[in-house]
C-alpha cells in the first residue's frame, strides 16, 4: 500500500530486555516462563503505532469492561488484559483474559507479542487496541505489499517458499477462496489473474530442503510464528514487515487540519490500472465505503468524479475522498485524522477497487499554460 | 446526495426529495466552479507572485455587494466574478441581473490578503459565468436589454463566459470558454505579464480554460462553501459530517467506540456558536449567517434530529442507518431498502417529518462483526 523506497528491515535485531543480554532467541522462553503453562505452538505479533508509551495509553482506555495489570517497571513487562463481556439475549456473559508483551521496534512503532489463543487476540487484545485509537493505531498491509515483501524475502535469503494455506477475496467483495499447498508464485499469479486480493497466508520457508520457518501474515497486521528458527522470524521476517509499517506511519501521521487555517495535507492512492471508469464503478465504490462499520458518508458528487465525506465513529476522524481519475484517489483529512482511521479507510478502498499505492498527494503544481486546452 | 446510491424508483416523497436534490446538486456545482477559479488563480498567479488574492467570500462596497468571487491581480487590475447558471429572458429577470452587474460598476475595494487589507485597483472588469446550456441565449438577452437600456450597461467591461463539465474524453474536467460575440467585453489585463494575460488566451487565442478535478478538489475540501446562501439541505449535511463531530466530547466518542454508533448523543449548541465556529474556525472568512444556521437547525428538528430548548438547541447526533420502503410496497419487511448516505437520509427524514411520519431507523450492532477471523483460519 505504501510507496516504499526500500524493503530494509527495521530495528528488531535490537530487541533485548534492558540490562540483560537477552536476545530474540530467549523471547519465547521468557513468554513460556511468564505464562506458566504449556506452549500452544504459535506466537502472535501485532504491529501498531503509538507516539507515547503504550502502557500509558492502554491504562487510559481501561474501564469496567477492560482492565490491565502491569508493574510497568521494566520496558519489557508482561501486560495482563481482562475483558469482561456482559451477557445479552444472544450471547452469554464471558470473561477473556490473557497476557501479552509490548516491545518497541522503532520510533513510535511497537509490536505486541503473545502466545494466547486467537479468541483472546481478536476479542480482547485487538478490540482493546481499537478502543485506544487515536492513541494506538494498528497497521495493515495491502496484498501487493505482502507479495513484494515475501518475494523480496525469499530472494534475499535464497529460500524456497511453500504456501500451506491462504485465503483470498475478490476485489469489491464476494466469497473467499482458500488455497492449500501451492508455490508462492502460483498463489499470487492466480490472485492477479482472478482479480483477487490476499487476506492471510501461512507460509513455510525452506533452505536446501530444510524447513527454516513456518509463519503467518495477514493484511490486518498480524504475524505469527509456528515453528522453526524464531530468531529468523523476528530478526528477518517481522523486521521486514515492521519497516513497511513504519513507512506507512510516516505517510499517514500528522495529516490533521488546524482550526482557523485553510491548509490541508492530502494523500493519494494511485492504482496500477483503471479502476473507476464507469458510473457503475463509482456506485460500487461509494457503496463499499458506505458499508464500512461505525462510519458514515455524505456524497457530494458521484459522476463522473466522486466526492464524498467520510466520518469514522470509532475516533471522530473525518476526511473528504475524491476519485479524481480512473486510477487516482485523493484523500483530504479534516480536523481529526488518526492513522488507524486512514488505514481502515484506505484498506477498504483497496479491497474495493484493486491494488494501489498510498503516498503524499504531491501533485506537481500546474502552471498557467497547463490550464488551457 | 448527488444520486441516490439505492436502486430503483423508491422515493416516498418525490417532490420534496427532488427539490432538495436539485438544490443540493446545483449548489455543489457552484462550489466546484468557484473552486476551479480559486485553484486556477492560486496556481497561476499567487504562487508565481503575479497575483495578490482570490476572495472566495467577497463583501464589497460597504458590505452590500456579494459577488461570487473576486480576483485582485495587482494594484492595477482586478476581476469581480458572478455566476448565474442561467438568465431567464423575462424583462424582470434581465433588469434584476443588469442592476446587480451595474452595482459592481462602482469603485470597489478588493481584499488584498488574508488579513483584510483592501486595495482599489485602477481597473476592474466583471466576469459573468453562465452554464453552457443557457449561455448564448442568456448573453444575447442581456445584451439586448442593455441596448434598450443603455444607462444600465456598466462602464467597466462585462466579459461573458460559459462553463460546463466535460466528460468527452478520458479526463473529466470543467471547461470555461469566452463567448465569441461582437459585443462581449474584453479583459483589460494589459498590465499583467503577457504570458499570464487572460484576454490573450481566452479571447485572442479562444483557448478554453480547463480544470480537472485533481486541480481543485483540495481547495473544495477545505473551503466547502461559496458566497451564495447554501440550500438548507447542503448546510445541514455539512453540519452533520464536518461540524457536529468537532463538538463531541471524548466520552461521547467512547460510547460509539465501544457500542453502537447509532446510539444518539446530545450536542447542546446555538446558531450563534455554530456561526462563530464556521466563520472563524472551519472556513475562516466564510459568510454563513446565523439565520441560515437557524434554518438548518429547524430542518434537523423537522427531521427528528434536533430539539429547541428556548434559545438553545440540542442536536440528536449519531451515525445514521435507515431503511425506506420501495414504492408500491407497504408491508413486506424484506422489501425495505437500506439507506447509507447522509444527504439522502437527512432529506428523507426531513420530507417524512413534514408529513408527520417517522423514519425507519436501523440500529448498528454494538460489536463489529469480526472480519476474516483468525479463528476461521486454523
Amino acid at each position: 500500500m505504501v510507496n516504499r523506497s526500500s524493503g530494509a528491515g527495521y530495528g528488531l535485531d535490537k530487541l533485548v530486555v534492558p540490562g540483560q543480554d537477552l536476545g530474540l532467541s530467549n523471547l519465547l522462553a521468557l513468554l513460556r516462563d511468564s505464562f506458566s503453562r504449556e506452549y500452544k505452538g504459535k506466537l502472535s505479533a501485532v504491529i501498531f503505532t503509538s507516539e507515547e508509551e503504550p502502557i500509558g495509553v492502554l491504562r487510559g482506555c481501561c474501564d469496567e469492561e477492560y482492565t490491565i495489570e502491569s508493574d510497568g517497571q521494566q520496558e519489557f513487562s508482561p501486560i495482563r488484559l481482562t475483558r469482561k463481556m456482559e451477557g445479552s439475549e444472544s450471547q452469554e456473559a464471558q470473561t477473556l483474559a490473557g497476557t501479552f508483551y509490548v516491545v518497541r521496534i522503532g520510533e513510535g512503532m511497537w509490536v505486541s507479542v503473545t502466545i494466547e489463543p486467537d479468541e483472546f487476540i481478536e476479542k480482547a487484545m485487538i478490540r482493546f487496541f481499537e478502543l485506544c485509537s487515536p492513541g494506538i493505531s494498528r497497521m495493515r498491509y495491502s496484498s501487493s505489499e505482502i507479495r513484494k515483501l515475501l518475494d523480496s524475502f525469499v530472494e534475499t535469503h535464497e529460500l524456497e517458499a511453500k504456501v500451506r494455506k491462504a485465503i483470498t477475496y475478490p476485489y469489491g467483495g464476494g466469497a473467499s477462496i482458500d488455497f492449500d499447498n501451492k508455490p508462492l508464485v502460483q498463489l499470487f499469479d492466480e490472485c492477479t489473474s482472478g482479480r483477487r486480493y490476499l487476506d492471510k497466508i501461512r507460509i513455510e520457508f525452506f533452505r536446501a530442503d530444510k524447513s527454516l520457518c513456518d509463519a503467518f501474515v495477514s493484511r490486518q497486521g498480524i504475524l505469527r510464528f509456528y515453528s522453526g528458527d524464531i530468531d529468523f522470524f523476528f530478526k528477518k521476517l517481522l523486521s521486514l514487515f515492521a519497516g513497511v509499517a513504519r513507512d506507512t506511519k510516516l505517510i499517514l501521521e500528522k495529516r490533521e487540519r488546524r482550526m482557523g487555517e485553510l491548509t490541508a495535507s492530502p494523500l493519494a492512492i494511485q492504482f496500477e490500472e483503471d479502476v473507476l471508469v464507469t458510473a457503475d464503478d463509482n456506485n460500487r465504490f461509494v457503496r463499499s465505503l458506505s458499508s464500512l462499520e461505525k462510519s458514515g458518508i455524505s456524497v457530494y458528487h458521484q459522476n463522473p468524479y466522486v466526492h464524498l465525506s467520510f466520518l469514522d465513529f470509532r475516533d471522530g476522524s473525518s476526511c473528504d475522498v475524491f476519485a479524481v481519475s480512473p486510477r487516482s484517489i485523493c484523500i483530504v483529512p479534516s480536523y481529526r485524522s488518526s492513522i488507524e482511521s486512514l488505514m481502515r479507510l484506505s484498506n477498504r478502498i483497496l479491497e474495493s477497487l484493486g491494488e494501489g499505492q498510498l503516498s503524499d498527494w504531491g501533485e506537481a503544481a500546474p502552471d498557467f499554460g497547463d490550464f488551457f486546452v | 446526495m448527488v444520486m441516490s446510491i439505492s436502486n430503483g424508483d423508491t422515493d416516498t416523497h418525490p417532490d420534496c426529495l427532488k427539490k432538495l436534490r436539485v438544490e443540493f446538486n446545483n449548489y455543489d456545482q457552484l462550489v466546484d466552479v468557484v473552486s476551479c477559479w480559486h485553484s486556477f488563480f492560486d496556481f497561476s498567479y499567487v504562487r508565481t507572485n503575479a497575483g495578490l488574492y482570490f476572495d472566495r467570500f467577497p463583501s464589497m462596497g460597504d458590505n452590500e455587494l456579494k459577488p461570487d468571487f473576486s480576483m485582485l491581480f495587482d494594484n492595477d487590475y482586478g476581476i469581480v466574478g458572478e455566476i448565474a447558471r442561467s438568465i431567464d429572458s423575462s424583462e424582470d429577470v434581465l433588469a434584476s441581473k443588469a442592476a446587480q452587474l451595474k452595482r459592481y460598476d462602482s469603485d470597489l475595494r478588493f481584499k488584498a490578503d488574508g488579513s483584510g487589507r483592501t486595495v482599489q485597483p485602477k481597473i476592474h472588469d466583471i466576469l459573468l459565468l453562465l452554464h453552457s446550456d443557457y449561455s448564448n441565449k442568456g448573453a444575447i438577452a442581456l445584451n439586448d436589454f442593455w441596448e434598450r437600456n443603455k444607462d444600465m450597461r456598466p462602464r467597466n467591461n462585462v466579459v461573458v463566459m460559459e462553463y460546463n463539465f466535460s466528460t468527452g474524453d478520458a479526463q473529466c474536467k470543467y471547461l470555461f470558454k469566452k463567448l465569441l460575440y461582437e459585443k462581449n467585453g474584453v479583459f483589460r489585463d494589459e498590465t499583467l505579464p503577457v504570458h499570464l494575460q487572460l484576454e490573450r488566451k481566452l479571447g485572442v487565442e479562444a483557448a478554453p480554460l480547463k480544470l480537472a478535478p485533481k486541480h481543485f478538489v483540495s481547495c473544495k475540501a477545505v473551503n466547502i462553501f461559496c458566497n451564495d446562501k447554501p440550500p438548507t439541505i447542503y448546510l445541514a449535511t455539512r453540519l452533520w459530517d464536518r461540524i457536529f463531530p468537532t463538538l463531541l466530547t471524548e466520552e461521547q466518542m467512547r460510547v460509539w467506540r465501544k457500542g453502537s454508533s447509532t446510539k444518539v448523543q446530545r450536542i447542546p449548541t446555538t446558531s450563534r456558536d455554530l456561526e462563530l465556529l464556521l466563520t472563524q474556525q472551519v472556513v475562516p472568512g466564510c459568510t454563513i449567517r446565523k439565520d441560515w444556521i437557524e434554518e438548518a437547525l429547524e430542518f434537523f428538528a423537522t427531521a427528528g434530529r434536533a430539539q429547541r430548548n428556548g434559545s438553545t438547541w440540542e442536536v440528536l447526533y449519531s451515525n445514521l442507518r435507515m431503511k425506506k420502503r420501495k414504492s408500491g410496497v407497504t408491508e413486506d419487511e424484506a422489501s425495505l431498502e437500506k439507506m447509507r448516505e447522509y444527504g439522502d437520509m437527512l432529506a428523507e427524514m426531513y420530507c417524512q417529518g413534514l408529513k408527520g411520519q417517522a423514519p425507519i431507523l436501523e440500529e448498528e450492532p454494538a460489536e463489529d462483526v469480526v472480519q476474516r477471523s483468525l479463528l476461521d483460519f486454523e
